[in-house]
């Protein structure tokens, strides 16, 4: 590879091959984490620059005014890879007879649509920028793909996969990058790129079904049923989508494809290196959690559920870069308080602690006050009850009272001076460790565990809470 | 002016085994192959020696990874990771 071609000009002190040679060789297992952390570090900044480096598509429309509304391109990169590729049908053009061009124009419609009518979103920024899409995309090319600028998709090779633009959800789901990318910024890596999956899951989903007017109970919570071709429809085999929101890890069982890796609990969590350190993978656990919570709520999915997560991962100043699971656990269940009240805040924290995340700023099990909390990917072991957000009476802060100071004086319902220091009277409603987390103002989110070694520059590139819409 | 040659200098070992997993898109599948290291063109040779010291590239949303372990006939193995923005032409048509 020339040096021309390498399009991710970023020079760090330790280089990438040093840190898997770590990985590969170290023995003692903090050596090889922070290996995995550094290098997934690089790899977020290489991520960053490679998206802010992306070749604009469309030079020119950066020196005329931008106009409101809906403002889409459909290009063709006649199986070749270069982007955008010749402009087939810009905003305002009949439709041109390919099926391709057609169902990206139209897709890429119906998800602005959608995000205006429902969260008052001016598209992927926020501020109308052009929705740039690319078919036809290589020769055979199995895939779709947001990169930095613009959608991409491929034909297929036909047998196993069929055009990447027969699927809205698809569709919505790289749009939806967009949308992280111009909001939360989600890492992707690990959980926080497993979270940045889940939420274009999310979105993706939510799309299809508000296109369809489908209730939550009716959907069929797949994502990518549409791509599969003749070959993966044989038996033995089983596929029936890419994933599944509502069913994480039933998706296919198939020859061709393998079976469907996603898990449904955090006891499954995988850790493996591949897929960006399971992002497609580790995104059915909240995508369970996503779908559990729209049904619960009951009526459209998108009405309820759908502007609680819409809140959680792009209101700014709340989700971190870096988000855990447990963050956003934390946050989907503040947003729901806020949104609509104690009823679906305690909805959100069962369904959460159903697959095993304990939200942020909540004791994990067996832990002792104070103790510090373990690394993101490291989960206690899911409670069996509920994290009681909105019960502020339960008997959750009773692990952290002293026995001793259990007052004894007959009729004492009150706290006296001497006493009031010392035990807090049975009556009494102590805020608990889950009050007080979601008491906080969103700007006092708690960072997700951070690597050892980060760079500063990592810090700088903060989201400012006034730069995002 | 002659050529000159290293004292204690030895020749890198051939490739004995090349094998791929293919992670990432917007699928999320895990496809793993075995290629045939005989059928490898020179240039091909080349550009995996050359993979271990060319930048990793960064896995952008929804992008293949890929994970190449190369074993030399010395037995030595090594496992790189190249997104899809940094395969080589060369290697274009045995990472995909």
């Amino acid at each position: 590879m020339s040096p021309a071609d390498c399009r991710c000009g970023l020079c760090c002190i330790t280089p990438p091959l040093m840190l898997e040679s770590i990985i590969q060789r170290a023995k003692r297992p903090s050596l090889k984490r922070w290996a995995e952390d550094t290098l997934a570090v690089t790899r977020s900044l290489r991520e960053a620059r490679l998206s802010a480096t992306a070749p604009d598509p469309e030079p020119e429309m950066a020196l005329r005014r931008r106009p409101e509304g809906k403002q889409r391109a459909v290009y063709s990169a006649r199986q070749g890879q270069l982007l955008p590729g010749a402009l087939i049908r810009p905003e305002g053009a009949p439709p041109t007879g390919d099926p391709a061009v057609d169902e990206a124009f139209d897709g890429a419609g119906a998800t602005y649509d959608f995000l205006k009518t429902v969260f008052g979103r001016a598209g992927i920024d926020g501020r109308d920028m052009r929705i740039v899409s690319t078919v036809h995309y290589g020769r055979g090319y199995d895939n779709a793909f947001w990169n930095g600028k613009q959608m991409v998709y491929g034909d297929g090779d036909g047998e196993v996969f069929l055009r990447f633009t027969r699927s809205l959800d698809v569709i919505g789901h790289e749009l939806a990058h967009g949308v992280t990318e111009h909001t939360s910024g989600l890492v992707y890596w690990e959980q926080p790129g497993a979270l940045n999956e889940h939420f274009a899951d999310v979105i993706g989903s939510l799309v299809k079904q508000w296109r369809l007017g489908q209730k939550a109970e009716d959907a069929d919570w797949l994502i990518g049923a549409e791509l599969l071709g003749p070959e993966l429809r044989q038996p033995p085999g089983h596929a029936v989508a890419l994933r599944s929101l509502k069913a994480p890890g039933t998706a296919y069982d198939d020859p061709l494809l393998g079976r469907d890796p996603q898990p449904a609990h955090m006891k499954d969590l995988y850790k493996g290196h591949a897929d960006s350190g399971g992002v497609h993978i580790n995104s059915g656990i909240p995508n369970l959690v996503f779908h559990r919570v729209a049904v619960a709520l009951g009526g459209h999915a998108w009405e309820k559920a759908g502007r609680i997560w819409w809140r959680a991962f792009t209101e700014p100043g709340r989700m971190s870069p870096r988000a855990s699971f447990r963050e956003a656990a934390k946050e989907t269940i503040d947003c729901a308080g806020l949104l609509f009240g104690t009823r679906e805040a305690r909805l959100v924290a069962a369904a959460w602690d159903e697959v095993g995340v304990v939200p942020q700023g909540v004791r994990k099990p067996g832990t002792r006050p104070g103790a510090r909390t373990a690394a993101a990917p490291k989960q206690a072991e899911p409670r069996t009850t509920a994290p009681k957000q909105a019960e502020p009476k339960k008997a959750e802060p009773k692990k952290a009272e002293p026995k001793k100071a259990e007052p004894k004086k007959a009729g004492a319902k009150k706290s006296t001076a001497k006493t009031a220091g010392a035990a807090r009277p049975k009556t009494a409603a102590p805020k608990t460790a889950a009050r007080k987390a979601a008491a906080k103002p969103p700007a006092k989110r708690k960072p997700a565990p951070k690597p050892p070694a980060a760079p500063p520059a990592l810090a700088a590139r903060r989201p400012s809470p006034t730069r995002r819409a | 002016m002659p050529e000159r040659t290293r004292r204690g200098a030895t020749p890198p070992s051939p490739l004995a085994a090349l094998s791929v997993l293919r992670s990432g898109g917007v699928g999320g599948l895990l496809r793993r192959r075995t290629v045939d290291v005989a059928s490898l063109s020179a240039e091909q040779r080349a550009a995996v020696a050359a993979l271990a010291s060319s930048p990793p590239g960064a896995a952008g949303p929804d992008r293949f990874t890929f994970e190449v372990t190369i074993t030399l006939a010395d037995g030595t193995t090594r496992v790189v990771h190249v997104a899809e923005d940094a395969v080589p032409p060369a290697l274009a048509d045995i990472l995909r």
